[in-house]
């Protein structure tokens, strides 16, 4: 049961550790991988899709896209110059496409010079893409070789693509030269009412001056075909055209023949030059003006709209929000609420009336401030002398230069990281911040923001230094100082109670109680270094030579050695069994010590 | 003699490990502090300075913008009025996050858009992986790192900066299949809250060290920040031991730094140490 519950767990561990991705990863650890087949494949598709349709701009778009693919080695080079091969192809092709059409163009019109050019440029963007194409052919085969993408359907695109460009090129040079041109005229009114109706008129003869009768030529408007009329026995041809309601200067009118049936085979297409018709429409005069000029988010104005012409509809917009307003005599006026979301700055507003018939449209605009109150944080009062951690009292007072205050406000305050705020009204605000634990004692910059919930008001900040002292920090410090204090006395002590030199003891000698030998205080728990200090005790008394809280054994040994005759090597060994004990941890027989320091009392003669 | 030879030990052990705790270089993502690949130290070479969100937040909007990246702990509602209150003064605030806690603070503070927390991938337009993607910044690119998308779907006024190419998906399962959702899909919006602006990026990690220079990553970041000064909040990520041991030196050193403990403490130890001596010199005399 245990390992089987052991291995669900590891698995939920692990099934959870894979449903959450990583954040990143180091991209300098990664090796490139080439790009996706089936990725490239379907890009490859909607490429060739777009060249066959002859949609060469998004054909580009998508070619320069692909330019951004990622590959390793010279993959990368591969992909690169295959897409920008089929970019610059898809240009050629763009070119020659619309050059065959404008050399169309010019052929129908009869311009046959600047046809014949344009043809010539058609065909050396051909030639250019024909000769690109080998290139773009080799790349797709590589490609589809080493990544199995189907880059050669591009290729096949742009084959075919050439091929249809260039017949069609060679059905233009056709009718270039082997057609007779005709000529076809128009005349119209100078001027001509919105709305109204004009009659315009011309003729169609052949490039010989042969009229041509019983043809059908089509009048444009603006380049809009606007109706058609069949040329009588002499080519002339009459028309009624209604002029559209276009408030604008000027009309251009046109007439164009395109020859139909058996006549396709003999005339060339021609267009007349354009006349043009002067447009004639009331305009109105439209003022517009704002009150009051100067306003405060949320607040409304009056827009007032006037014009010399009554009963027009009038769009007034402003902040992205338009309102309609009918003009029933020569004013009308309306109110418009700015947003409370807007912010200060200068805002157009604009009137634009509608065109009714021959009445044309009109426009102005009058401009409108919006700005909000300028709060001021006016005084932040803090206790001079704070004590952290306990809490302190923050007083923050606002005014505006107008005298007005919002009726709500937040106040937020930031000391040492923390944040602390309140919502108040009226002039002042008091806030309770609680300084952190291990705040610093001394100077502390505190900073106030004052946010007016009220859309009218700007926000304010200002800032305030507070010093702070931190009783925690003050205990620690005293309970670090009082050790040291009492550390410092005693050493200090010691050293004034330091013996006077000896020179001054031996000049006057003074009959004090004699004083204890230092032997006599040592109190040795272990039994060997006692049998020594006891040793000690009997040499003193032999010797006369006491021992001194300086000597070391060593050298209280050499101090004494000279006085102590037979005795010299048990005390010599008895010192160094005490030397090995207390400097080397030895273990030493406290019965040797004592059998030695019986013989020496033996040899000092029984002293001890 | 033998307490005072364990205390020394233990005095000189403590000084190590604070020692190699301070000089321990930082490895934890996003640290401004961390050189390594997923640290943000790059960002200091364009003024960026750290600070906690509640320090950030009572800059000067006009002046500084706020970068909140790849948030992992959660935001509280104080958090929320603090960004809010930040960007209602005329503030820029940029989070850039993708399987972090940023959609709690989008939804605290009513941003109408959100990171879908989906993973992005790319099989043409990438890094070497799909993983990571290439997106579209205007003419230039912008070089992802284990991205997800933003939805602003329900943002009527969100203006679009980034986008993925139209052969990204949302991968949802660990490998690429016929239903996923297919690209482009929005990578960094920008939109208005009150007099400020809040750009969202659905990548944590287009600045951090490794990326920041890759693509136009760089420039993009200038770009949004104007001549704004980039605060980084630095207290929304998970700490490791590392930061939290680094940050326990710190408050200590910061409490030390007080004059009362500083010289506090220089007194203890000139008594220690005058004691130390005498008991040092005794034993070398006596036994």
């Amino acid at each position: 049961m245990k390992p089987r519950c052991a291995t669900l767990l590891l698995a939920l561990l692990a099934a959870l550790a894979s449903a959450q991705p990583p954040r990143h990863v180091n991209p300098d650890e990664l090796a490139a991988r080439p790009p996706d087949p089936l990725a490239l494949a379907s890009a490859y598709q909607v490429l060739a899709q777009l060249l066959r349709s002859q949609s060469f701009a998004g054909a580009g778009s998508l070619a320069k896209l692909l330019l951004n693919a990622t590959a390793p080695g010279d993959l990368a080079y591969v992909l690169s110059r295959f897409h920008q091969l089929v970019l610059e192809e898809s240009g050629l092709l763009n070119s020659s496409r619309t050059l065959l059409d404008l050399a169309r163009r010019a052929a129908e019109r009869g311009d046959l010079g600047a046809a014949k050019s344009v043809l010539g440029e058609a065909l050396r963007a051909l030639a250019k893409a024909n000769a690109t194409r080998y290139g773009l052919e080799e790349a797709a085969r590589e490609i589809e070789r080493r990544l199995g993408a189907r880059a050669t359907l591009v290729a096949a695109a742009v084959a075919e693509l050439i091929r249809a460009h260039a017949s069609e090129a060679l059905d233009v040079n056709a009718s270039l030269y082997n057609l007779e041109g005709t000529v076809v005229t128009i005349e119209a009114p100078g001027e001509a009412w919105v709305g109204s109706t004009i009659e315009v008129g011309g003729s169609l003869a052949a490039s010989a001056g042969e009229p041509l009768p019983a043809r059908r030529v089509t009048v444009l408007v603006d380049g809009s075909p606007a109706g058609s009329a069949v040329t009588d026995k002499s080519g002339r041809y009459r028309l009624a055209v209604k002029v559209p309601f276009a408030y604008k200067e000027r009309l251009s009118v046109a007439a164009l023949y395109l020859p139909e049936g058996e006549d396709a085979r003999r005339y060339r297409p021609s267009a007349s030059d354009p006349v043009y018709v002067k447009l004639l429409f009331t305009r109105p005069s439209l003022s517009v003006s704002v009150s009051p000029r100067e306003v405060l988010p949320g607040g409304a104005v009056k827009v007032r709209v006037s014009s010399n012409v009554s009963g027009i509809r009038v769009t007034i917009s402003a902040f992205g929000l338009a309102r309609s307003l009918t003009l029933s005599g020569p004013e009308g006026e309306v109110a418009l609420k700015v947003p409370e979301s807007a912010v200060d700055g200068l805002y157009k507003v604009v009137a634009r009336s509608e065109p009714n018939g021959t009445v044309g449209p009109a426009e102005a605009a009058a401009e409108l401030v919006v700005s909000r109150i300028a709060l001021e944080v006016e005084k932040v009062e803090a206790p001079a002398l704070s004590l952290a951690p306990l809490p302190l009292q923050l007083k923050v007072c606002v005014s505006s230069p107008n005298g007005i205050l919002p009726g709500r406000y937040r106040v937020e305050a930031a000391l040492l990281g923390a944040r602390y705020e309140v919502e108040a009204s009226g002039e002042c605000a008091e806030l309770v911040l609680t300084p952190p634990l291990l705040s610093p004692t001394g100077p502390v910059r505190l900073k106030v923001t004052v946010t007016p919930l009220d859309p009218r008001f700007k926000p304010a900040s200002s800032s305030a230094e507070v010093r702070l002292l931190n009783l925690l920090l003050l205990a620690l410090s005293a309970a670090l100082l009082v050790p040291a204090a009492l550390r410092l006395r005693r050493g200090f002590g010691r050293e004034v109670e330091a013996p006077p030199p000896k020179p001054v003891e031996a000049v006057q000698p003074e009959p004090e109680a004699k004083p204890v030998p230092y032997s006599e205080s040592l109190r040795p728990a272990d039994p060997a270094i006692l049998e020594y200090v006891l040793a000690v005790r009997a040499v003193e008394k032999a010797t006369g030579v006491l021992l001194k809280p300086s000597h070391t054994i060593s050298e209280y040994l050499e101090a004494v050695k000279g006085r102590l005759g037979p005795a010299l090597n048990h005390f010599k060994y008895l010192s160094k069994l005490a030397e090995a004990r207390l400097y080397a941890g030895a273990e030493v027989d406290p019965k040797l010590a004592r059998a030695l320091r019986v013989e020496l009392e033996k040899l000092l003669g029984g002293a001890g | 003699m033998r307490g005072a030879g364990l205390a020394l030990t233990l005095a000189l052990t403590a000084a190590t490990l604070a020692l190699l705790t301070a000089v321990y270089p930082v490895n934890a993502d996003f640290s401004p502090d961390n050189l390594y690949w997923n640290g943000m130290s790059s960002l200091k070479d364009l003024g960026a300075v750290a600070a906690s969100l509640a320090e950030a937040c009572a800059l000067d909007p006009s002046e500084h913008a706020l970068l909140l990246v790849g948030p992992s702990k959660p935001f509280t509602e104080a958090d929320a009025r603090a960004v809010e209150s930040f960007l209602a003064r005329g503030g820029l605030v940029v989070v850039a996050d993708d399987f972090g806690t940023a959609n709690q603070l989008l939804e605290a503070i009513g941003a109408p858009v959100r990171l879908t927390g989906s993973l992005l991938a790319d099989p043409l337009f990438n890094l070497g992986a799909p993983q990571l993607p290439l997106a579209f910044w205007g003419g230039r690119r912008l070089a992802l790192n284990y991205a997800t998308t933003v939805n602003a779907s329900a943002c009527g006024e969100c203006g679009i900066l980034a986008e993925s190419s139209a052969f990204s998906y949302l991968n949802l399962n660990g490998r690429r299949d016929p239903g996923e959702p297919v690209g482009p899909f929005p990578v960094a919006v920008e939109l208005r809250y009150g007099a400020g602006k809040l750009v969202v990026i659905s990548d944590s990690s287009l600045f951090i060290n490794s990326m920041l220079s890759r693509e136009a990553n760089r420039d993009f970041l200038q770009q949004l920040l104007a001549s704004r000064k980039p605060v980084l909040v630095a207290d929304r990520w998970e700490e490791t031991p590392l930061t939290m041991a680094k940050e326990l030196l710190r408050s200590a050193w910061r409490a030390a730094s007080s004059p009362e403990v500083k010289y506090s403490l220089a007194a203890l130890a000139f008594a220690l140490s005058l004691e130390w001596g005498r008991r040092l010199a005794r034993a070398n005399k006596r036994f």
